[in-house]
């Protein structure tokens, strides 16, 4: 410690400061940036944030990786991990309601429009993407899955989906609203589809029990459950118990 | 047949300044030290050698022609050539070797059974190339390139792999088609090069030195090796007179001579 | 435990596309391989780099740019559209092109290696024999490095056999069209399914090994009869 102390201090770090390392969801990864640049600011801690598809998160969580808090793209992962004495139960909280957007950048973007849609349509992988999963409990409800067949081209995750119609590969899809406002698509090109057209799209977070520092890591996602305002213009609802 | 060429350049750093002029029949002997660029020569008379400016022309066709950027490629110019170092196919038998040569002939000259018989290696024809020695592999060459039935021969050192006994059989096989094929003969051995060509062209340094008949030229090849036969011997005293005979190198009092008698290179000889 | 019929066909697309994607770089590549190994221009070794840069570039990304290719907002993604009447993007077709793309340098590499130690000398002789060049190609260049046309073939269809990313971002996951075994066992275990995934790579692993056997039992075969390749 004598040693340790003085090169702590020639770093210039607080002594009492912590390294956060963050796993989320990649669809989240850029409003959380600005919500951990205004933390840090405030608290002086630091956080490293690591993206990716929230059930390869997950699986890096389950085999031991050193993460302390996890912000997922669903609400099943975070709930395991708790059943699986990985996670807090008190800390599990929805942090955002994801919002899904049908997005048709060459016409226009309303219900008759998609209910109508005859080419080929862009989602999210059902299976691996909780979006894939929302987008086609969406298309069963205006009952166009079976027009639709062989023209729905899949996604791996939501990224891949905006991508497929931002290179206009696919005229159109369903996207999330969260892309379309980091992209600046103007509003006349999307259409919200009504929530109660598909399952939940609540992202959950948890801190991870074998985190070093889980007071700081409940702080942080305390913190953000208190950005409402910045998660709406994100294109995020809020959860209801905000 | 008629052989115009002009060759003037640098081949690397090495310059050229070759013209040469002359009818072709029989076998055309080409004689010189190593280096001097004989295999070049060859090269741009079959078409390999690009790099070198110059004009050639076989029988008032033009195969080359740097000022017109006439170019005729080797596949077209019908020159054949036997390489130093045979260039068989690896991946083919003997038979196929000749087979495949003998196809790119619209009327081939002899039968693959024929060159196999003149050449002696009548019993290889159905090994893989790989498997022969360097002097058998040097008559497959020959027949080869025979077997592609060119309107010109092109021969760099190919008896040179073979024994005694195979090469004077070569020689006289060679000797008897060139009636059929004018051939250019490259060997660094003078007898075989007084014995076979006529005529001679000497090369030094990238230029023709002196063309001429062997009679004419014999004097101006180096002799260096020759035979003789005993004439008189005194064991006691160590007195030794020879008959030598017409390529013996010449001998000045007081020098030096290393002798061998009955060498392996002479057996067979009379 | 049976395999589902959707990832048999997945299956099925899979040894298709590495199957068709390996013969036409077999048939398209030895020229520009024949070309990298003996040209002497300035700009080869950029052509070399090109070539050699499906190697580093990570697949997703590959994918992107190819996605952009395809994309009929730009001019050559219209001019596929007016050629063709479609978008190579969600096709098969698209995915052989990718995989082409992905699996250039697997193929070109062993050849343009064999091709280099070729020695002038017997290509020289075919010439003066009477050969053209495509006679010499034939008869000459092609028997003597026939066994890195197979070594090409082999990694070319074994690369593609693998191959994810690129079918990822161009493939649409579309079954029966594009839906590769990678993308079938991606699925399955980011889905938790984890049964179905043991089952598929076991399958894929078993079609690899008996590919492989069967090329080196040949490759043995043939060394015993000839003594040399």
């Amino acid at each position: 410690m004598r040693i340790l102390l003085p090169l702590l201090l020639l770093l210039g770090l607080p002594v009492q400061a912590a390294t956060l390392k963050v796993a989320v969801a990649a669809n989240f990864k850029s409003t959380l940036e600005q919500v951990v640049a205004a933390w840090e600011a405030q608290t002086g801690n630091r956080v490293q944030i690591s993206a990716g598809a929230t059930g390869a998160l997950y699986t890096k969580i389950l085999h031991g990786a050193p993460y302390d808090l996890f912000l997922a793209a669903d609400d099943l992962r975070p709930a395991q991990l708790v059943a699986q004495g990985l996670a807090s139960e008190e800390t599990l909280s929805d942090y955002a309601v994801g919002v899904l957007a049908f997005w048709n950048p060459g016409g226009l973007a309303d219900e008759t429009t998609l209910t109508h849609w005859s080419s080929r349509l862009a989602m999210a992988n059902p299976r691996t993407a909780p979006y894939g999963a929302a987008a086609e409990q969406a298309a069963q409800h205006l009952d166009i899955l079976s027009k639709l067949k062989g023209k729905v081209v899949r996604g791996n995750n939501i990224l891949h989906t905006f991508q497929y119609v931002q290179s206009g590969n696919a005229p159109a899809g369903l996207v999330s609203l969260a892309q379309l406002k980091a992209a600046g698509i103007p509003p006349q090109q999307y259409w919200l589809i009504p929530p109660q057209w598909h399952g939940s799209l609540t992202q959950q977070g948890v801190v991870l029990n074998r985190s070093a520092h889980p007071e700081e890591a409940g702080a942080l996602l305390e913190f953000l459950l208190a950005q409402n305002e910045l998660l709406s213009q994100a294109g995020y609802n809020i959860p209801d118990d905000h | 047949m008629k052989l115009e060429l002009t060759l003037q350049g640098k081949l690397g750093e090495f310059g050229f300044d070759l013209e040469l002029s002359l009818p072709l029949a029989g076998i055309v002997g080409l004689f010189g030290p190593s280096g001097v660029g004989k295999t070049s020569l060859f090269r741009a008379l079959c078409g390999l050698e690009r790099e070198l400016p110059g004009r050639i022309l076989l029988d008032g066709e033009v195969l080359q022609d740097s000022a017109t950027e006439t170019f005729v490629l080797p596949e077209r110019r019908r020159i054949g050539v036997v390489f130093q170092d045979s260039r068989l196919f690896p991946h083919l038998t003997v038979r196929q070797n000749l087979k495949l040569a003998r196809r790119q002939s619209m009327n081939p000259l002899f039968g693959i059974e024929e060159l196999a018989e003149a050449c002696r290696f009548t019993e290889l024809l159905d090994q893989p190339a790989p498997a022969l020695s360097a002097g058998q592999r040097q008559r497959v060459a020959i027949a080869r390139a025979l077997a592609a039935s060119p309107r010109l021969l092109l021969l760099d050192e190919p008896l040179a792999a073979l024994d005694l006994s195979s090469r004077q059989h070569l020689m006289g096989f060679l000797e008897e088609v060139s009636a059929r094929i004018p051939m250019i003969f490259i060997s660094h051995s003078v007898s075989e090069t007084l014995h076979l060509c006529d005529p001679i062209i000497t090369m030094s340094s990238g230029r023709i030195e002196r063309i001429g008949s062997p009679e004419t030229m014999g004097q101006y090849l180096p002799r260096r090796r020759g035979h003789g036969r005993v004439v008189r011997y005194d064991a006691d005293s160590g007195e030794l007179v020879l008959q030598l005979d017409e390529f013996a190198p010449d001998f000045q009092p007081r020098q030096t001579v290393g002798l061998v008698s009955d060498p392996a290179w002479l057996k067979g000889r009379g | 435990m049976t395999i589902n019929p959707a990832d048999l066909e997945a299956l099925w697309i899979t040894l298709k596309l590495a199957a068709i994607s390996t013969a036409l770089l077999l048939l398209v590549t030895p020229p520009l391989a024949w070309w990298l190994a003996h040209s002497r221009a300035r700009w080869r070794p950029v052509v070399e780099a090109l070539v050699a840069l499906p190697l580093i570039l990570p697949p997703t990304v590959l994918g992107f740019y190819l996605l952009l290719l395809f994309s009929p907002l730009y001019l050559p993604g219209q001019w596929i559209q007016a050629l063709t009447g479609t978008t190579l993007a969600f096709s098969f077709s698209g995915l052989v092109v990718g995989s082409m793309i992905y699996s250039l340098p697997f193929v070109v590499q062993p050849l343009q290696s064999s091709f280099a130690t070729l020695g002038r000398g017997e290509l020289e002789a075919a010439a003066t024999l009477g050969m053209n060049k495509w006679k010499r190609f034939h008869y000459v260049v092609f028997p003597m490095t026939r066994h890195s046309f197979v070594l090409a073939g082999m990694l070319g269809f074994a690369h593609t056999l693998g191959e994810f990313g690129v079918v990822l971002m161009i493939g649409g996951n579309i079954p029966g069209e594009t839906q590769v075994i990678a993308i079938a066992l991606f699925e399955h275990v980011e889905a938790l399914d984890y049964a179905s995934a043991h089952l598929l790579a076991g399958g894929l692993l078993l079609i690899s090994l008996v590919l492989l056997l069967f090329i080196y039992v040949g490759m043995d075969r043939r060394k015993r009869a000839w003594g040399y390749w």
